[in-house]
């Protein structure tokens, strides 16, 4: 059977959960450590924002 | 009420307010040229023919004033921090002796207005030829050094050949490695997704070169003469291919491991930060480009849309960067929400996705750029894997809740037939008409 086309409907699809950010230090995951000390140490050093061009490597 | 132009702003333009308003990146065309003839590159096979008439390599009067329009708007915005990317084609055809040159330049001449500054230069290379010397004295410099190659073996850049066909991987094989024995001057690798590999040995084999960074990169295309639009069920071929590395590098613990940036970015933006690329989310896109004449344009990936995409009609000898500010192309990708489709501000999804890569939601049928992502359903899909694992870690008893009854919990490949969720995740056969 072919599903109907959802089209420009969106109100049937699954929303995406809000995730509160975890505080400093709580989450054991590494790779989701990591991810999170990236972030608080842009938004501390006022560097958060902007988009930067993917065609180009991060400058760290 | 006025209809939006063709880049999806809204009349007037606009972009967001206080220091965030300027440029903060500045890719700059060392030459124009390339040594390489990769076989799906977007700028020498692809409409945009503009590279033929560009100088081969930046005249040293182009050098000067660039430095100028940057030192001027970094000053006028009063920015604490800038990137330089030098770029191409292949930089490295100017020397390296060149590249140190140019940054000089333009360190000086933020150093005299905006002394607070701090520039960041990168090189952007595809490594052939980046010799010890030429590493010295870009690393003397203060120049990083991030490498494009598409795996860690021959067989992986089978596609990355030169004018002769031959490959390119002995030579980059070596850049890689002295990159390796510097770790200081090893921004990262970028690598271009190509479905024929496997995506597990992809990122091992990247990963074995040891570098702090890398990134996947859908490659460069758009809706061409199809129909444009958020078409569900759709084949996912590129999440199916990034998911199996995604869960490669999500459970990577090992010392070393890489700063995967599209999935990095796309767990920040869940988190609720900014993304800081231009690929997911809807931060203001702080990106100009000169070229080697010292024309100002928009990002080469817009050289796969269409002739003179990216062009601006301004030039650095004339104008300021904050005339490029104000050009409407540069405007709408600075304008979050307002510039995307309809269709778009209905998706689950649309605050993450932001309509991915400007570039990609190009259609022909309309000369414009405010449609979805041809890559629609498939960062739809990455995303919500990733949405996935985050609340599994941070909520674990959802997790095993949803282990335990897969029947009345389901994930969404789970679902039943007929179910909305089954169409979101259903690999149709039909995409697109």
């Amino acid at each position: 059977m072919t599903p109907p086309h959802l089209g420009a409907d969106a109100s049937a699809e699954k929303p995406l959960p809000a995730f509160p950010r975890p505080g400093p230090g709580t989450v054991s995951h590494p790779v989701l450590a990591a991810v999170l000390a990236e972030v608080e140490e842009r938004e501390a050093s006022g560097e958060a924002g902007p988009a930067y061009y993917s065609d180009a490597a991060d400058p760290r | 009420m006025s209809r939006p132009g063709r880049y999806g702003e809204e009349p007037g333009g606009g972009h967001g307010g206080g220091a965030r308003d300027g440029f903060r990146q500045f890719v700059l065309k060392v030459h124009s040229r390339c040594n390489l003839a990769c076989t799906y590159c977007y700028i020498y096979t692809g409409p945009d023919g503009s590279w033929r008439d560009r100088p081969r390599r930046v005249p040293d009067a182009t050098v000067r004033q660039v430095a100028h329009r940057i030192a001027e708007h970094t000053a006028r915005h009063g920015l604490a921090r800038i990137r330089i990317d030098l770029h191409g084609g292949e930089p490295l055809l100017s020397g390296a002796g060149f590249l140190v040159a140019y940054a000089d330049t333009v360190r000086a001449a933020v150093r005299r207005a905006a002394p607070a500054a701090r520039v960041d230069v990168t090189v952007q290379t595809n490594g052939t030829l980046l010799t010890e010397a030429a590493l010295d004295r870009l690393a003397a410099a203060r120049i990083r050094v991030g490498l494009s190659l598409d795996g860690g073996t021959a067989a992986l850049n089978a596609r990355r050949v030169d004018h002769t066909g031959r490959s390119s991987w002995p030579a980059v094989r070596r850049a890689a490695g002295l990159l390796a024995s510097r770790p200081d001057s090893y921004a990262g690798l970028l690598s271009t997704i190509d479905l024929a590999t496997d995506p597990r040995e992809v990122y091992r084999s990247l990963r074995r070169l040891g570098p702090p960074a890398l990134d996947f990169l859908l490659p460069h295309a758009h809706w061409a003469d199809r129909a444009p639009g958020r078409h569900r069920p759709s084949p996912t071929p590129y999440a199916d291919w990034l998911i199996p590395a995604f869960e490669l590098w999500w459970a990577d613990r090992e010392e070393g491991r890489p700063r995967l940036r599209l999935f990095s970015e796309i767990l920040a933006v869940l988190l609720g930060a900014d993304s800081a690329t231009e690929a997911v989310g809807l931060s203001p896109l702080a990106v100009v480009v000169v070229d080697t004449d010292g024309a100002i344009e928009q990002v080469d990936a817009l050289k796969s849309a269409y002739e003179g995409a990216p062009a601006t009609g301004l030039d650095v000898f004339r104008h300021s960067f904050d005339e490029a500010l104000r050009h409407p192309g540069v405007a709408a990708r600075r304008q979050g929400l307002r510039a995307l489709a309809e269709v778009c501000l209905s998706c689950p999804v649309v605050r993450v996705c932001g309509g991915g890569n400007y570039a990609h939601r190009y259609a022909a049928r309309t000369g414009g750029f405010r449609h979805p992502s041809v890559y629609c359903a498939d960062l739809e899909r990455l995303i919500r894997h990733l949405a996935d694992r985050l609340a599994g870690e941070l909520d674990p008893a959802r997790d095993a809740r949803a282990r335990e009854a897969p029947a009345r919990d389901a994930r969404p490949h789970d679902a039943p037939e007929g179910t909305a969720e089954a169409f979101l995740s259903n690999r149709g056969t039909d995409c697109c008409n």
